[in-house]
């Protein structure tokens, strides 16, 4: 924090030089008697007139620190506070009592300085209170709760969202038609469930299968590669007696076993067949791209990036659902609110 | 200001010429489309989402299957139907969605095939029909969207066949015409254009065959008027022929018209698009990070008549406001979109004909029967006879100063108030 624009830069003159008097204040100027408030980080004087604070205020401090020390020039813990070990000191006010022109801080646990100021507020709300339907509004409500800590309660939510006891039969058939056979709140219950049971699980599902199948490839690829690992190694020690070239085979049964089939299948469901028989059948279909409906090509462009795309997709849609239904809870507790309410307000007028 | 009160000159430019908006968007834009009226503009975005900006205000609306159902990968096409209420839009992951946007929080309809799709095209809005071209395949597909989509090959192996090659490689890009909706035309990576004449989902006939160049083609385009066809090809050349048609859409004829090349670069062709009504005019964008502009070519002459420059990236899609009169493309590197309008300077005084704007002060000369007390029967007179003049407020124009039909449908995209305050209202 920088200095105020109306603050002087720092100095540390303490007398002035001239007449020897001691000098205060951003202002450097001698102690006349007027209002002045001490820093708690450097213990130097300041004049409230000098810092632009109200003399009313001076009830009201709690902690004062100066500009300068605000602005980390002076103060105790300076080094400190220049390492970025603690931030800069600020001043800090007493809370002022609720009446408006009262300059006097809150007593404790209180919003009023004294009790008479608690009950001048009051007594204004009162007095502010046009009609008299109002005034047997409140008087009514100060009667039916009897108690202080029961009149608090009124306007917290626990009194709305609860469940609504119900004592009569009237009671039952009003509740029954508000609140019980309300279309939106129906729709909104029916939506979550529908959520709950159907769709989220079947996504689960289906991405559980995925994997199920993924696991399944991941064998087939495995069988795949020890029986070519067979070929190349029968190969090589074949030819290695003929020429030698032990090395070039070895890299060219390298390549081959790090490609894989594609392995797309569009019922990825249900599993094909055994690993053991789509092997057989893949190398005795050499020619053809699709056994038992799985992708068979080396390199296939056009199912790219399959597993993923699909794993994506169902993880986003597990994702939405699950933010919906967290909506859905929102708006059905966001309903019942209203509804009660509602019952609420329909009970009065029945009883008036 | 009322477009009828600006300077005709300014009014009157038939193509944009200044950069004049740039839309951020920071999920990269792939690809775009106006709504048929260029009230708002659809943006499909790298990572699958779609975007709707409304272009008044250039900020976005409405973000569709933002509850459920957007896309995973990448948008390759966007096509409004002409109401604009639906958008079909296809995706590197294998499917095509339908959105209705009066609910756009889910996808209404999608169908998912079994690699990506290169685009889809609305074949016909009405009955919920379209065509598409997928990756790796030699037949576009005509998808009935009707009840449960369902996706039929546009066969050309019928005893029809016209011509002598079968092999034309795999299809790209599909268009309809745009006078004859059942005419499709079709291009693919060997170079050929088909067109078909479809009937029914389970009946098409190939009716023209014919091999344009040697290399992929990137894009088929026809005029409003259905008049002119142009082929953006990835041998670095855009081809422009006139196309007739008969009646009976059984023949079709081509005459070759221009060629458009950039002799000097060389350089591809990323997209092109023709100017409204007759395409007076073809706006291209160019591959590679060199080049930063829009062309445009009269085509009549197939002169170059005016190149777009502001964007400092190579432009990807292009697409033609024809009412605002701007051209609106996308970036390669940022996906921010820019908007290139024609700037009317305001001329406020059209909007009082008794004044006059002047350039600097005049001395005011009084007229001769300025003042002159005029009688005042004879006023009245004189304004009940005005008055007579019935001016018709309430029937609207049918077309607007740029010949763009002005009583088409629009559907405007509800403000998606939350739920709770539609249920506040409801139980009020």
């Amino acid at each position: 924090m920088s200095l105020p624009q109306w603050c002087p830069p720092y100095s540390s003159l303490k007398k002035n030089p001239t007449t020897g008097e001691d000098v205060y204040c951003i202002c450097k100027k001698p102690d006349y008697g007027e209002l002045m408030v001490g820093c708690d980080g450097c213990d130097e004087w300041f004049h409230f007139a000098c810092l632009h604070i109200p003399d009313q205020f001076k009830d009201l401090v709690f902690s004062f620190f100066c500009p300068y020390c605000q602005a980390g020039i002076t103060g105790k813990n300076k080094d400190a506070i220049i390492n970025g070990e603690m931030s800069l000191p600020k001043t800090l006010w007493k809370k002022k009592c609720r009446i408006s022109d009262c300059y006097k801080p809150c007593s404790q646990d209180s919003k009023y300085c004294s009790e008479e100021h608690g009950r001048e507020f009051v007594n204004d709300i009162w007095t502010r209170l046009k009609t008299d339907e109002d005034r047997a509004v409140i008087k009514e409500m100060v009667e039916q709760t009897g108690h202080i800590d029961k009149f608090k309660m009124f306007g917290q939510l626990d009194f709305i969202n609860n469940n609504v006891a119900i004592k009569t039969d009237d009671e039952r058939e009003i509740f029954d038609q508000i609140v019980v056979r309300d279309t939106t709140l129906k729709s909104l219950e029916n939506d979550l469930r529908e959520i709950q049971e159907i769709t989220l699980p079947s996504f689960k599902k289906k991405l559980e299968l995925l994997e199920v199948y993924l696991g399944w490839l991941d064998n087939v690829y495995d069988k795949i590669r020890k029986l070519s690992d067979d070929v190349a190694s029968s190969v090589e020690g074949g030819k290695m007696d003929i020429k030698g070239t032990k090395k070039k085979k070895k890299n060219c049964g390298k390549n081959r076993t790090r490609r894989n089939i594609c392995g797309y299948c569009s019922t990825y469901e249900r599993l094909p067949c055994t690993v053991e028989e789509f092997v057989k059948e893949m190398r005795e279909n050499e020619e053809t791209t699709t056994v038992y409906g799985v992708c068979t090509k080396w390199k296939c462009n056009r199912h790219l990036d399959w597993v993923s795309t699909n794993q994506e997709l169902y993880l986003q849609q597990i994702d939405s659902l699950e933010s919906m239904q967290e909506r859905l809870h929102h708006l059905i507790q966001a309903r019942k609110k209203q509804l009660n309410i509602q019952y609420y307000e329909q009970l009065l007028r029945n009883g008036s | 200001m009322n477009i009828l009160l600006q300077d005709p000159f300014a009014v009157l430019k038939e193509h944009p010429e200044k950069l004049t908006h740039t839309i951020e968007n920071p999920l990269r834009t792939e690809c775009l489309q106006l709504s048929p009226c260029g009230d708002y503009l659809a943006l499909g975005c790298a990572n699958g989402a779609l975007v709707i900006y409304d272009m008044d205000t250039f900020r976005p609306i409405c973000v569709p299957g933002n509850m459920l159902g957007a896309h995973v990968r990448p948008i390759t096409s966007i096509a409004w139907s002409p109401d604009g209420r639906f958008l079909l839009t296809s995706s590197r992951d294998w499917s095509i969605k339908l959105w209705d946007l009066s609910v756009p929080s889910k996808p209404l309809k999608e169908i998912i095939f079994d690699s990506p799709i290169w685009g889809c095209q609305w074949l016909d809005a009405r009955k919920w029909l379209c065509v598409a071209t997928i990756f790796e395949e030699s037949d576009a597909y005509v998808i009935d969207f009707s009840n449960d989509p369902v996706a039929s090959r546009l066969n050309k192996h019928n005893e029809k066949t016209l011509s002598s090659t079968p092999d034309h490689g795999y299809v790209l890009v599909c268009t309809v015409h745009t006078k004859y909706p059942k005419i499709i035309i079709v291009g693919t990576s060997k170079g050929w254009l088909d067109f078909y004449k479809f009937y029914s989902s389970s009946e098409s006939t190939c009716i023209h065959s014919l091999k344009i160049a040697g290399s992929n083609i990137k894009h088929v385009v026809v005029s409003q008027n259905g008049r002119r066809l142009a082929i953006n090809c990835s041998d670095r050349t855009i081809r422009q022929y006139e196309i007739n048609i008969d009646d009976e859409n059984s023949t079709v004829e081509l005459n070759f018209e221009h060629k458009y090349q950039d002799v000097i670069n060389k350089l591809q062709w990323n997209c092109i698009l023709f100017s409204n009504n007759t395409a007076e005019y073809l706006v291209a964008s160019t591959h590679g990070s060199s080049a930063h502009e829009l062309y445009i070519w009269e085509t009549t002459s197939g002169t170059l008549v005016r190149v777009l420059e502001g964007a400092e990236e190579e432009l990807i899609d292009i697409n033609w406001d024809f009412y605002s009169m701007s051209i609106v493309s996308n970036g390669f590197e940022s996906g921010n979109v820019y908007v290139w309008s024609v700037v009317v300077p305001p001329k406020w005084s059209a909007l009082a004909p008794d004044f006059e704007e002047v350039e600097e002060n005049v001395d005011y000369l009084e007229k001769e029967d300025e003042f002159d007390e005029v009688d005042e029967a004879e006023q009245q007179q004189g304004l009940e006879h005005e008055e007579e003049i019935n001016i018709d407020l309430r029937s609207r124009e049918q077309y607007d100063v740029r010949g763009n039909n002005l009583l088409i449908e629009r559907f405007t995209i509800p403000t998606d108030y939350t739920r709770i305050i539609k249920m506040q209202s409801s139980s009020d």
